[in-house]
């Protein structure tokens, strides 16, 4: 054991310094043996994570920079280099969904769902305004989610407390485009059509044969 | 039917529990350890299969959190825990929203069992009995002469008492309208400074003799918590400057409610007593501040006292307002609560007190350690076989609060064996 005779107490440490006042401390004269300690050494595993972090960061900047220079150089075709933000944008909120919620895959699939449910019906909007957003992308998209989750939760063989809820949440979306059929903006009503025939489907089926795992599953969730 | 969906049980958070999931991120942790050193090194298969057998006991450690749309709640799980080798930061990350896993760690490294707990759990009393537990069972599947000694703690809760949300059970609503004593408008004194690097945790533990500090106390005619409490509150007042000294300062004690009330309850039970002291106003002398103290636990350490927090905390959640708003609102005022809270105190001492283990199991067990998370400064203090550990966290690279209460302590004539985790420079 060593001794900071500073602050007149034992020390046990691997190092020369005494961890309250920073003195060099020196080798206890009562006893010889060497007192391990109670602590490992922790090394650092986030560095590497960082690294690849900062190329990604520093090559956004790079490619939005570059491409307004190049706009600006050629402005015949009006700002082209904003929609490439906004993909850089996008593509940086699609990855910090899918890295935070990378150990919950459901979730993570209808995040991102929402994510390009948004992202479409804005480009739609900035893009003209045709209403491709509404008549294929969003019932072609929540009709996939609706398979991919099926998908998901028989290969991963899913307890009821884990995918209920993104499930059902997955189902309800798939009824919105009821909306576009009922408003008689469409110039396609097939997909919405089929979407929305497909996702009562999905829905009766939780309800027929999970119907007592749903209850439950709601019951916790909407706990008061 | 999928089997994993049979009989899936579920728990509200208790009271207290209720903050931590909002108050706790890669700063504050809200993640306390509880370390055995035995004489021996560690046997990674005994620890497992103990590990197996005390989860049996405490079905209650197995759950997760989850999110509800009003709260948070705990949920069964079929996890199962892994023992390792201690490879992380002390008390790093325990609770992720995004990733499902269990709320307690158990690690080992060379004689020592580290078992590190989610405080939204359990509290230091509960996470003990478990620990304890694990320890008994480690102990006698390890040594054949423990074979016969029941692995018992002395302790008749039935499983149903272990599950106990006491602070709902001790809920007096007709008694929410009294309220504490007035409360001081000025700011508190809290220590601010350079912090280690990545979120660190600086852990500095001394080890003592119980009977020489018993000695020390009773000269001052008090308990050991008492004048383990002015000596930090005097090793505070060392560092301020005269412009701090005008701030009062104020030590949080969370306060154990079993015996109060009468539970048993392996989930969280505590109450807070806040001790302020103002050297701008008193003397600041050990012997003064030493009698004001022990006047403060006096008067906080009762169950009056203690219930009108309770009351008043619980009456807050049974508010049908904040009961029916969205947990995403809901978490915004309590991060917001939880931030201003924690401005109102300069230091947090939790005494866990004596550990007592059965007779027969008390020889094979060197020592014992508590320490917890913490964005501010703190000390728990447990003793064990005769000697108390007093371990301080701090995330700030400055020690000076712990070396003038360690040299406070060794001035007096008490013998203190201090010990700290290893940092390399870059990592100070």
């Amino acid at each position: 054991m060593k001794y900071c005779s500073q602050c007149k107490v034992e020390i046990i440490s691997e190092d020369d310094r005494c961890p309250l006042c920073q003195n060099k401390i020196m080798k206890s004269v009562k006893e010889n043996e060497i007192q391990e300690g109670s602590f490992p050494y922790i090394t650092d595993l986030t560095e590497r994570y960082q690294f690849i972090l900062q190329i990604m960061i520093f090559l956004s900047i790079v490619v939005i920079v570059v491409s307004f220079t190049i706009n600006i150089i050629l402005h015949s075709k009006g700002w082209w280099s904003v929609f490439v933000v906004a993909a850089v944008i996008c593509i940086w909120i699609s990855l910090a969904i899918a890295f935070r919620k990378r150990k919950n895959i459901s979730k993570n699939i209808l995040w991102q769902m929402l994510l390009i449910s948004v992202v479409s019906l804005l480009g739609d909007r900035f893009t003209g305004g045709f209403g491709w957003s509404i008549n294929y992308v969003l019932p072609v998209l929540y009709i996939s989610v609706m398979i991919v989750l099926v998908v998901v939760n028989n290969v991963l063989k899913l307890a009821a407390q884990d995918y209920m809820v993104y499930a059902l949440l997955g189902g309800l979306f798939g009824i919105i485009p009821v909306i576009f059929l009922v408003s008689g903006i469409l110039n396609n009503i097939y997909p919405s059509l089929f979407c929305v025939a497909g996702s009562i489907i999905f829905l009766s089926a939780i309800l027929v044969f999970r119907g007592r795992d749903m209850t439950r599953e709601l019951r916790r969730r909407f706990h008061w | 039917m999928n089997k994993k969906n049979q009989k899936l049980q579920w728990h509200r958070l208790d009271h207290a529990a209720k903050i931590f999931p909002v108050a706790s991120n890669r700063s504050d942790t809200k993640v306390f350890r509880m370390a055995c050193q035995l004489f021996e090194p560690i046997e990674k298969e005994v620890l497992q299969n103990a590990l197996y057998k005390t989860l049996e006991e405490y079905p209650l450690f197995r759950s997760i959190i989850k999110r509800g749309f009003f709260w948070y709640y705990l949920e069964g799980s079929t996890l199962e825990p892994i023992v390792k080798e201690e490879c992380a930061q002390p008390c790093s990350e325990m609770f992720d929203r995004n990733v499902k896993r269990l709320l307690f760690e158990v690690t080992y490294y060379r004689k020592r069992i580290n078992f590190e707990v989610y405080h939204a759990l359990t509290d230091g009393t509960g996470a003990l009995l478990f620990f304890r537990t694990l320890i008994m069972y480690y102990l006698h599947i390890k040594y054949e002469e423990l074979e016969k000694v029941p692995v018992q703690l002395d302790y008749g809760a039935s499983a149903i008492e272990r599950l106990d949300d006491s602070f709902n059970r001790y809920y007096d609503k007709s008694k929410v309208s009294e309220r504490n004593k007035k409360k001081d408008p000025r700011r508190v004194f809290v220590y601010n400074g350079e912090r280690l690097s990545g979120y660190r945790l600086r852990i500095i533990e001394g080890t003592m003799s119980v009977s020489k500090l018993r000695e020390k106390a009773h000269e001052y005619h008090t308990t050991i918590t008492v004048f383990l409490t002015a000596l930090i509150i005097c090793s505070i007042s060392d560092e301020m400057t005269l412009k701090d000294i005008q701030k009062p300062v104020v030590i949080n004690i969370p306060v154990n409610l079993r015996p109060y009330f009468t539970s048993l309850t392996a989930r969280n039970f505590f109450g807070l007593l806040n001790v302020t002291y103002d050297f701008s106003r008193q003397s600041g002398k050990l012997k003064d501040v030493i009698t004001y103290v022990a006047e403060a636990f006096k008067e906080g350490l009762t169950k009056e006292q203690l219930s009108i927090r309770l009351n008043a905390l619980e009456a807050l959640e049974q508010n049908a307002f904040l009961r029916s708003t969205p947990l995403v609102i809901k978490d915004l005022f309590m991060k917001m609560g939880y931030s201003i809270s924690s401005k109102k105190y300069t230091f947090s001492l939790s005494n866990v007190g004596n550990i007592e283990m059965p007779e027969a199991f008390e020889k094979y067990i060197d020592m014992f350690d508590v320490f917890r998370s913490t964005d501010k400064q703190l000390a728990c203090v447990c003793s064990f076989g005769g000697q108390l550990r007093i371990s301080f966290t701090t995330p700030f690279v400055s020690a000076e609060l712990q070396k003038n209460f360690f040299r406070r302590l060794s001035n007096m004539g008490i013998d203190i064996v201090v010990e700290t985790n290893p940092l390399t420079d870059e990592q100070r």
